[in-house]
């Protein structure tokens, strides 16, 4: 999957999820910025994203994935190709 | 915006999500679908959940299931784990939330540990013990519940483990897992029974027809007590959803069904009798099975009526003579067996039912025609029936939940008729300005062109298969129609469809004869599944304008009547042609040239090359 392509598709999932603007998704998205990023919240985020990307995300993955770099970089390294 | 384009926008939102509802375009549209749900006549339900285990990151498809079935919720969800004290406080949160119904959601770990580990009995003595305790926990439940409210309660069964410490021994042990939940399961039926208003939730069932692989996700139940895979909850939420539509008295009466291609395969008007897809040989046998199914829902109570385009004796050949038909005439209460429009049809079969539109569920195999009741008659539940046969009988599932009830309705009965009463005259109200509309959202793009290499084959096909829509009937072999084309004072053409369907092929064909100033119609035929869209008015004009061109001062077109062709005698009287010479069973029309032309509508992109 090219790079670009899988980043909007990471986009638009954080900003379906999240209720945010696809344009204002950008590093600074994060647990502690968005106020809507509850656990519950970040249920339907993995969630969503298992089921944009066909993949199943490893418990100790999901606990890290605070921010929204951190899951474009974790989705790369481990679960795209 | 309208009442009416508030009306419209959320039943095409709906329509849009229904077809793929995803966790993030779920998440993304909720907000706006449920500020619409306020504004349009959905019927309002307070559903109450209490639960021992997560839901929240799936409460929106619950939502959405209820706008579904035009239902506008309010949810009180319980704490977590709190089940006892809110049944118990008569001024608690769930009691003052004053549900219509109350989901108890619950998995088998609630009502004891053993049944989640893989501990199995040993003595007749515990087992019997084991299932009076959860059985008496049920009734302190039930009976905590109807103390304070006499709202609807929907209770889970028990579920099958996916671990069994017994195994293969498991089913012959007298006190298996197994065997202990299905007798727990036995007696819960029993004990809703004996109260009014409490049914059971079968999860059993559930998580069966999901499939125990596919249902669970042991990684999110102890990350976050979420059981459930994500396909298992959408179905749990759509499954939810049922039971309060049922609560609400939301239940569809009646059955329309189309015939050609939904209960046999094949159309029998032009196949023959003998050729229909009805039998025990494959698709023949899947339709057979469709029958069944239609059949046990009538059988149930479900009113059944067709809605066909056919010559009503071809289609009735069929019931009378064919034997491998399990619906007999005396299981329909109407069939409209005509070539009408079949929006107009199913308005005329509510009419005379005094039904409303709501109550009515529609499947056909022509997505035109499906797309054209979904347009102009959106209360109406449309099935199509899939390309692959072979999933059909999964799409009857879909259409047999459709009609369940609980025969139990807390709907004010007299509130029930004043809206479906209100939903009538709307229905009735429906324009031409709809039907343009509709033809604009096929798409559709013809192509005429002039017969060749390419298209010689299919023409002559045509030509010798097509019995319904065909003015003239002439039969052509390959040589014939090669020498005609090859004429000067011939045309053959033939006209294809692009839609937004997919591509039709050639549907069409015509052949004209010219001399001098005089042009003669030979053969005008149209594929029986395109008609009614427009496009045999497209190609009679575009064949008048060719012999404007060439100087014609006169067309003539002729229709002779057979028994498959009946219905359309008028074609051409229809299209400005005049009634020259009428033998009873031919018959010549004649149009002049002198003042004719012609505007191809908008909504079609054309292509000629004749």
């Amino acid at each position: 999957m090219r790079g670009y392509e899988m980043e909007d598709r990471l986009k638009r999932i954080f900003s379906d999820v999240l209720n945010i603007p696809a344009e204002e998704i950008s590093e600074t998205i994060s647990m502690d910025t968005v106020e809507e990023w509850d656990s519950i919240k970040h249920l339907s985020l993995i969630l969503a994203l298992e089921q944009e990307f066909s993949i199943s995300i490893l418990p100790e993955d999901s606990m890290v994935m605070s921010n929204y770099l951190l899951v474009l970089a974790i989705l790369v390294e481990s679960y795209l190709d | 915006m309208k009442m009416g384009d508030q009306e419209r926008l959320f039943r095409d939102t709906i329509r849009r999500l229904s077809a793929n509802p995803t966790i993030s375009v779920i998440s993304k549209e909720i907000v706006q679908l449920r500020a619409l749900a306020c504004e349009v006549s959905a019927i309002p339900i307070r559903v109450g959940i209490l639960r021992n285990y997560t839901i929240e990151p799936l409460l929106q498809f619950l939502e959405f299931f209820l706008f579904e079935k035009h239902l506008n919720p309010s949810v009180y969800i319980g704490n977590f784990g709190v089940i006892q004290q809110e049944l118990l406080d008569s001024d608690g949160g769930l009691y003052k939330f004053n549900p219509d119904v109350v989901f108890l959601l619950l998995n088998n770990s609630f009502f004891s540990e053993n049944l989640n580990s893989g501990f199995f009995h040993t003595d007749k003595k515990s087992f019997d013990v084991e299932i009076a305790d959860v059985i008496t926990r049920y009734r302190e439940m039930i009976d905590g519940f109807r103390a304070n409210s006499d709202a609807v309660l929907i209770v889970p069964n028990l579920t099958y483990p996916d671990f069994l410490s017994l195994g293969i021994l498991d089913a012959s042990w007298s006190f298996g897992k197994n065997r202990l939940i299905n007798f727990v399961n036995g007696e819960l039926t029993d004990l809703v029974k004996e109260f009014s208003g409490v049914y059971v939730l079968d999860m059993n069932y559930l998580q069966s027809f999901v499939g125990i692989s596919h249902c669970y996700d042991t990684r999110m139940n102890h990350i976050a007590k979420l059981p459930f895979a994500t396909e298992g909850y959408i179905a749990l939420m759509r499954t939810l959803s049922r039971y309060a539509a049922a609560v609400k008295g939301v239940v569809k009466k009646c059955l329309v069904l189309d015939l050609d291609g939904t209960i046999w395969g094949g159309i029998v008007g032009e196949e023959g009798l003998e050729n229909i897809g009805l039998g025990n040989v494959y698709p023949g046998s899947i339709f057979v099975d469709i029958q069944k199914m239609i059949l046990s829902l009538y059988q149930k109570g479900v009113i059944l009526a067709v809605n066909s385009k056919n010559n009503e004796k071809d289609a009735m050949e069929v019931f009378e003579e064919h034997p491998d038909m399990v619906l007999k005439k005396h299981h329909f209460v109407i069939m409209k067996i005509n070539w009408n429009n079949k929006a107009d049809n199913l308005l005329a079969i509510c009419s005379e039912l005094n039904l409303s539109l709501n109550s009515i569920v529609y499947i056909d195999d022509n997505p035109a025609e499906c797309e054209l009741i979904k347009n102009l008659l959106p209360e109406v539940e449309v099935f199509k029936v899939p390309q692959n046969v072979v999933e059909y009988p999964c799409v009857m599932k879909n259409v047999a939940d459709c009609f369940g009830t609980l025969q139990f309705s807390h709907e004010d009965t007299a509130k029930a008729e004043q809206y479906r009463a209100r939903n009538k005259a709307e229905e009735l109200k429906r324009g031409a300005s709809s039907l343009d509309e509709y033809f604009r959202s096929l798409d559709m793009r013809l192509e005429i062109e002039p017969a060749g290499e390419f298209n010689i084959s299919r023409i002559v096909q045509l030509t010798q298969k097509t019995n319904q829509f065909n003015l003239t009937t002439k039969r052509y072999s390959e040589p014939e129609i090669r020498s005609l084309s090859s004429r000067d004072d011939r045309l053959v053409c033939c006209v294809r469809l692009i839609d937004t369907f997919g591509n039709h092929g050639i549907i069409g064909v015509s052949i004209v004869n010219f001399e001098q100033d005089c042009a003669y119609i030979d053969t005008f035929l149209l594929s029986c599944r395109v008609i009614d869209r427009g496009i045999e008015k497209i190609l009679l004009s575009l064949i008048i304008q060719k012999c404007q061109e060439k100087k014609i001062k006169e067309v003539i077109g002729e229709y002779i009547l057979t028994a498959k062709n009946q219905h359309v005698g008028d074609f051409y009287s229809n299209n400005g042609f005049i009634r020259k010479i009428d033998c009873g069973s031919r018959q010549l029309y004649s149009l002049s040239l002198k003042n004719w032309s012609y505007e191809i509508p908008d909504w079609i992109e054309l292509n000629a090359r004749i």
